[in-house]
């Protein structure tokens, strides 16, 4: 199935290639990620069209923007960081919300969340994740493993985001009391 | 009209064939008698509206704004269809172009393309949406064969999904792909059937004599001497199998024949 | 920590739902550091659905752009297909845009140099403009693919509408900005052509319910021009424009308005505006 490992460095060539207006590059870095991040939009967001059309921003503004990639990070990571994004335009769109300017946070940059997300599903804390509410694990999920502000967070949970901050404490809170 | 199949109108030029396809095409009032599709009488609204969402039409001498691209003609005719959403929509007019053999032609000008392919966009345009009712006034006009051959082919895979009504003055077009024939004389239908059933109307009628013959309706010269003529027999005459066109001949030019359907 | 085996099988759970969101949370994370896992979760989205996104891009990298005139209706909130359907005529091009500020900001130089009087000439041609702009917006004389345009769903009435609303907008904003450059002292009454232009342009529209839309422009301009001749030798160059004629406008352009909406079946077939 998996014939040999795709390695961040392909993806930074082709990252260039495209840079150059390369569009067969653009189409291999499209096969490599396109299925996972389908998959992993799905999880979040039920409706196959707005995954679809969400998919197809994200790689456009990654022909866009191939120039502006910065040799930190993953490729994988950062084309991730778009898709989410582009996901929650889509939800905004179909339930029209005031727009505002979105603070474009790198998800490489380990917030305490993250910390404790790494700890918690890696670690010996696994139960104390699966055993919170599902949708104090969205809130974790969108913001500690997506990377996302509470604000965005808010708009691809279709919550208000006050219900996302308290979310969080509450979660911080049950998985910080199991802590040793 | 019966749903489905290839329907093939005929009839002498100024015979009323544009007139009757514009009609279907909702583009014109008929003169006399109502036009419904699909039980939609297209005299009123709201009803006009929905038969429209499901009639693509080819007018017979389609124009575009010269200055405008390929794709921005058919991308302008498929939000006036509806297709709302730009992506989307700009994949079906890429679906349109491909069925046409235009891709490689979208971005030029309309003033920079030869009449047939002119007349191809127009096609495609008509493709948008997959209608239900295709109406295409001379989709054969200004093609080579080879072309012919493969719009045939195209007519016959449209006519499973839906009414393809196709107005031409080339009988073997006609024969080829119709599950039904029209034909329009002066503005008067005068002819409603089966291919075949326009064929038997010239059964018995169609002769091939060595003397040029003096009763007949329409005769002319056969490359080996002889003359082939549709009507009475000639002297000396022998029968031979009717093709549609000469049913179709036998019908045009006889003023009394009844009105069939 | 410990990397995730990779487990096929747990992949196609991932990739098909059905992983509690706890389990789900340890693919993520293996998927963002393994580009393995990403590869084998990728393996169960079809390919077909792949290949459709991926020609959506591939077309929407070759779609022109979009106009100019049509980014700027875009960004006043239009649709974008409402945007289109506005922007496909010939009147709203920059040779329309030009013509229609030139005929403003002269008429009102003109004006502007001597005394106020004379403006009159600036207010009584003024309206002709968007007269003119709407004669050009819609029908079969100006768009060569009228019948094809008559056979979609889309409403003549309402395509014609809107031009003549895109039309009489670029005339005010015009003449607005002709007003501000050219007469800022001149005060209000430089606005003063436009309930007329508003009462020519309805009744342009319906007159075109009757004749072709050329026609119609060319009878409500011959119309206006001979009124304003006569009035204006009659009395004062001004009276046409004044608080008593405002409201005739207005009503006119009301009356002009019923006419049309009640007569608005003609635009829906071809051999209107011819």
């Amino acid at each position: 199935m998996v014939e040999q490992e795709w390695t961040d460095a392909d993806d930074q060539a082709l990252l260039a290639r495209i840079a150059r207006g390369d569009r067969a590059a653009l189409e291999t870095l499209y096969r490599v990620h396109a299925g996972w991040v389908t998959a992993r939009l799905s999880r979040r967001c039920g409706e196959a069209e707005l995954v679809d059309t969400a998919l197809q921003d994200t790689f456009l503004a990654v022909w866009k923007s191939a120039k502006k990639y910065k040799r930190e990070g993953d490729v994988g990571a950062w084309i991730w960081g778009i898709a989410v994004r582009r996901l929650i335009d889509q939800m905004r769109k179909r339930k029209p919300t005031p727009m505002d300017v979105l603070p474009l946070r790198t998800t490489s940059t380990a917030s305490a969340e993250q910390e404790l997300m790494d700890v918690a599903v890696g670690g010996e804390l696994g139960a104390a994740f699966a055993d919170l509410e599902p949708e104090l694990q969205q809130v974790l999920v969108a913001t500690a493993v997506d990377g996302l502000s509470t604000k965005e967070a808010a708009d691809l949970l279709g919550i208000p985001q006050g219900t996302v901050k308290t979310r969080l404490m509450r979660a911080r809170e049950r998985m910080r009391a199991t802590l040793p | 009209m019966p749903l489905g199949g290839v329907v093939t109108v005929l009839g002498p030029n100024g015979a009323g064939k544009t007139t009757l396809l514009r009609s279907l095409a909702t583009v014109q009032k008929p003169s006399s008698g109502a036009i419904h599709i699909d039980g939609l009488d297209v005299s009123i609204e709201p009803d006009r509206t929905e038969a429209r969402r499901r009639i693509g039409y080819l007018p017979q001498d389609p124009e575009f704004a010269p200055r405008a691209t390929v794709f921005d003609v058919v991308d302008y005719l498929a939000i006036c269809k509806e297709h709302r959403d730009r992506r989307r929509r700009h994949l079906e007019v890429r679906r349109v172009l491909d069925a046409v053999e235009m891709t490689d032609r979208a971005g030029d000008r309309i003033a920079s393309l030869s009449g047939g392919m002119v007349r191809r966009v127009a096609l495609a345009q008509a493709l948008l949406g997959s209608p239900r009712l295709l109406v295409l006034d001379e989709p054969a006009a200004g093609l080579d064969p080879d072309q012919r051959l493969r719009l045939r082919d195209m007519l016959s895979t449209l006519g499973e999904r839906a009414t393809v009504v196709v107005s031409t003055h080339l009988t073997d077009e006609a024969a080829a792909v119709s599950s039904a024939v029209l034909v329009v004389d002066g503005g008067v239908l005068r002819f409603h059937g089966s291919p075949a059933q326009l064929t038997s109307r010239a059964q018995g009628h169609v002769w091939v004599s060595a003397q040029p013959p003096v009763v007949a309706r329409r005769t002319w010269r056969l490359p080996d001497g002889s003359h082939r003529c549709i009507g009475d027999p000639p002297p000396d005459a022998h029968l031979v199998t009717p093709t549609m066109e000469d049913g179709y001949l036998m019908l045009v030019s006889d003023p009394a024949a009844a009105v069939a359907a | 920590m410990t990397d995730l085996p990779l487990d096929p099988q747990l992949a196609q759970r991932y990739a098909t739902g059905q992983l509690s969101t706890a389990e789900a949370v340890q693919v993520e994370q293996a998927m963002d550091r393994s580009g393995q896992w990403r590869a084998l979760v990728g393996t169960h989205v079809p390919a077909e659905r792949l290949d459709l996104n991926f020609m959506a891009i591939a077309v929407e990298l070759d779609a022109p752009k979009r106009g100019r005139v049509e980014r700027v209706m875009v960004r006043l909130g239009l649709d974008e297909h409402v945007a289109r359907l506005m922007a496909a005529t010939p009147v709203l091009r920059r040779s329309w845009y030009l013509a229609s500020f030139l005929v403003l900001f002269f008429g009102l130089a003109a004006a502007g140099t001597e005394n106020t009087g004379s403006i009159g000439f600036f207010l009584a041609v003024a309206p002709i403009v968007p007269v003119l702009g709407v004669a050009l917006a819609y029908g079969p004389a100006v768009d060569p693919a009228h019948d094809m345009t008559v056979a979609t769903p889309v409403s003549g009435f309402r395509l014609l509408l809107l031009r003549s609303v895109a039309v009489l907008a670029t005339s005010v904003v015009f003449g607005g900005v002709a007003a501000v450059i050219v007469a800022p002292d001149h005060g209000l009454e430089v606005l003063a052509w436009m309930l007329p232009a508003l009462a020519l342009t309805a009744a342009t529209l319906a007159l075109a319910t009757v004749v072709p839309t050329r026609s119609a422009a060319g009878v409500t301009i011959g119309v206006w021009l001979v009124v304003v001749t006569i009035v204006g030798q009659a009395a004062t160059d001004l009276t046409l424009f004044g608080g008593i004629a405002q409201p005739i406008y207005l009503a006119l352009a009301v009356i002009a308005g019923i006419v049309v909406v009640m007569r608005r079946e003609v635009f829906e077939v071809a051999g209107v505006g011819a």
